[in-house]
């Protein structure tokens, strides 16, 4: 039954009500900077009413719980685009970081290409002009050097992967298992009926800070668990236990990183590149893509030239009439040659040993041979089946639109995650001005609360007054 | 749409970080004036930039050596033209001296004007271009004649590119000039005769002398002619291949270059949106009930 001095017993409960409202809106305020945070609702229920005579007698306000402010709707789509943004990032640094394949870089391998065969034309009016075949030779050597140069910076992007690995490894390792520390953390807290939300934040970050490193996409399960698997389906995180990343050198893919998981307790497995996805999967990616075509067109190029120009320089005589010698150093399989090519160290010492007669008796003036090495110019090499230039044109032409492509996926995964980051941000982000409206709303009820006080008690005075 | 804090923030920061790439890809551009820097600006274009230095550069080193060979011959024109006038010379001397009696000393004197005519078209024919010797084939380290006219060349003809794979001739067989290799005459041993006819008196040997002299002089201008016909085809393709050379370079300048105009209105566009994205986050920053009561 409804009397003053339980009017005043509900009041005080309810400005403590308004005082779990302003303190919760006061933990969001202070929050606001926090990308991990998920804003922060009290939730309120009405008391049950009493009743009286005919009427039911509110009896005011309690909180029923505080709970965070997520949208299943927008959450279920941040994994794929934190995955795939994270992924087109990584690819797109790691192909733009090769700038050696520039059309137009000074010193780049189609100025070096054109020098080469300018060298050998001007060579071909004067054999016998021993500048002449100093600068052929020293073009040579350009050309060399920029296949060289050209291999190295694609070697080095590659590298610049296989450096990145075992700390990204190391990451998704202390992520996944604190993943696991805090699904049993929160599934324990849970069933003791509260809601633990900063635990639940804790989570969500590392969750998504998965999602972004290996395209990893979550599970959730019955028990409250979030288990992690990856795009293959692979277990990273199931319930409390995680699997372990490392890395392992696989000679057969250029001693280049292999990234392996082993589960608890099993045994290590490789896991394909096409599996792997996010920051891992779009450096793996581009290591073995793009950058490994890219190698191994150049290195097709630089050995089927460089035998190419062999095959002519042997079949041809040096300017004293001695059959002519290798004008490179080529290897005996296209893997690595464009890394390694080099001018023989006897035709740079002396270039009067470039084969530009076609016959031993054809005289210093004699350019067929030479003729015959300028045409490998315009003859299609063995393995791309196309000139040189358009080999080397086809390489930068590819390359560029694997990049570009890389840039494009950057730029559209980017604005779908950032849009759906707005989004997740709208529905859970803290809006100062919310907040701020929350507490006034809070202290002006307040203050009518403590007037109900001031009221109550003042017919309480009155009504001892009387007795 | 319920608008977070982290929302203005966030979207400010995405907003001026897309207006800074832009204002550096277009300061890029208008700086270094290229427009297809990298291969991924435009793929396409950066392969067919390859191609198109590629085909530059040889059109260049095409043009140089024909000019070059173009160079050679002229000379071998100057000298063959100087050739034929020797020989000529040595018509004339012997149509005189078939003509009347002459004493010894006047036959002295002749065989000497022989000898001096001989040592002339020697001298014509070691001619060199820089240090080679251009009427010797394709041996050109060592003067082709000898005093006595003997040749130490080869018979090979030097051929120089005109266009890729296509090869015009660019140097003249001396041997078939003078020599009479091919079923000619010697020009020397037509002279010798000559000397040897005057140092006897022999008018019917003088006359043979001079009809051999003749077809000699017939036979340099034939050779003369053909290298002017290869001259001038050596000449046409080192005009076409610096046309080509200056259209091709002025396509990869289309294709790379950036229009300088452009470039500037690009740069100018971007630094506007990338103000006009700091304005409004300064604006939305100010947006804030927080601000309400220090504005009062």
């Amino acid at each position: 039954m409804s009397n003053l001095l339980s009017l005043l017993g509900q009041t005080a409960v309810n400005l403590n009500v308004q005082q779990t409202i302003t303190s919760t809106a006061s933990n969001n305020i202070s929050n606001a900077s926090n990308p991990n945070y998920s804003r922060q609702v009290t939730n309120l229920a009405s008391l049950p009413a009493e009743q009286e005579g005919n009427s039911f007698i509110g009896e005011g306000v309690t909180v029923q719980s505080v709970t965070q402010i997520r949208s299943q709707f927008i959450e279920a789509q941040m994994p794929s685009a934190f995955g795939s943004s994270s992924s087109a990032t990584s690819a797109a640094s790691t192909l733009t970081a090769v700038t050696s394949l520039d059309p137009s870089a000074t010193g780049g391998l189609a100025s070096q290409l054109g020098n080469y065969y300018s060298a050998l034309q001007a060579l071909a009016q004067n054999p016998g002009d021993a500048s002449l075949r100093q600068a052929a030779v020293a073009a040579a050597q350009g050309l060399a050097t920029a296949f060289n140069q050209t291999s190295q910076s694609i070697t080095g992007a590659q590298n610049g992967v296989d450096s990145q690995l075992p700390s990204l490894a190391s990451q998704v390792n202390a992520l996944s298992s604190q993943m696991a520390s805090l699904n049993a953390q929160i599934r324990m807290d849970e069933a003791s009926g509260a809601t633990p939300n900063d635990l639940l934040d804790q989570r969500q970050s590392i969750q998504d800070q998965l999602e972004q490193l290996t395209g990893a996409v979550p599970i959730p399960d019955a028990s409250g668990d979030i288990n992690m698997a990856l795009p293959d389906g692979t277990s990273l995180v199931s319930g409390d236990t995680s699997s372990t990343m490392s890395t392992q050198v696989d000679v057969a893919n250029g001693s280049h990183l292999d990234v392996l998981l082993t589960p608890p307790g099993g045994t290590a497995l490789t896991i394909p590149t096409s599996d792997l996805g996010g920051t891992i999967g779009g450096l793996v990616g581009s290591r073995d893509g793009a950058l490994a075509t890219a190698l191994s067109t150049l290195d097709s190029m630089a050995f089927d030239l460089g035998n190419a120009s062999n095959a002519v320089q042997t079949a041809g005589f040096d300017i004293n009439g001695n059959p002519g010698q290798d004008l490179f150093t080529v290897g005996g399989t296209a893997p690595g040659t464009a890394g390694t090519i080099s001018v023989s160290s006897a035709i740079i010492a002396n270039p009067g040993l470039l084969a530009a007669a076609s016959t031993a008796t054809g005289g210093t003036g004699d350019a067929t041979n030479l003729q015959n090495l300028i045409a490998t110019q315009t003859t299609n090499l063995a393995t791309s089946g196309e000139t040189p230039v358009e080999t080397l044109a086809n390489l930068t032409a590819n390359y560029g639109a694997q990049t570009q492509q890389a840039q494009n996926s950057q730029t559209q995964t980017g604005a779908v995650l950032q849009n759906l980051q707005q989004m997740r941000s709208s529905v859970s982000g803290v809006s100062i001005d919310a907040e701020t409206t929350t507490i006034d709303q809070a202290q002006n009820v307040y203050q009518a609360l403590s007037k109900v006080i001031t009221a109550t008690d003042a017919m309480l005075q009155s009504l001892m007054a009387i007795t | 749409m319920r608008i977070s804090d982290a929302m203005i923030y966030d979207q400010a920061s995405y907003n001026m970080a897309n207006a800074e790439q832009q204002v550096q890809t277009a300061a890029e551009v208008s700086s270094t004036g290229i427009q297809v820097t990298h291969p991924w600006d435009n793929p396409a274009a950066a392969g067919l930039a390859v191609v198109y230095q590629g085909s530059s550069a040889n059109f260049t080193a095409l043009a140089q050596s024909t000019q070059a060979a173009a160079d050679e011959l002229s000379s071998a024109d100057s000298a063959l033209t100087s050739i034929g006038t020797s020989i000529q010379q040595a018509v004339t001397l012997s149509q005189e001296v078939g003509s009347g009696v002459f004493t010894a000393a006047q036959q002295a004197g002749t065989v000497d004007q022989i000898t001096g005519i001989q040592n002339d078209i020697v001298q014509a024919l070691n001619t060199q271009v820089g240090d080679r010797y251009i009427f010797g084939g394709t041996i050109d380290n060592a003067p082709p004649f000898s005093a006595a006219g003997a040749y130490s060349g080869n018979t090979a003809v030097r051929q120089v590119e005109v266009a890729p794979g296509v090869y015009q001739n660019a140097s003249v067989r001396a041997d078939v000039a003078v020599k009479g290799a091919g079923g000619g005459v010697d020009v020397f041993a037509a002279l010798s005769a000559l000397s040897t006819a005057v140092t006897a008196g022999n008018q019917a040997g003088i006359l043979a002398a001079q009809g051999t002299l003749d077809t000699a002089l017939q036979q340099v201008f034939t050779v003369q002619t053909e290298e002017g016909g290869d001259a001038a085809a050596i000449q046409t393709a080192t005009s076409v291949n610096q046309t080509a050379q200056t259209a091709t370079t002025t396509d990869l300048g289309d294709l790379v270059d950036a229009s300088e105009t452009t470039a500037a209105s690009q740069l100018a566009q971007a630094q506007t949106a990338m103000q006009a994205a700091v304005d409004a986050s300064q604006t939305s920053f100010q947006l804030s009930l927080v601000n309400v009561p220090q504005s009062q």
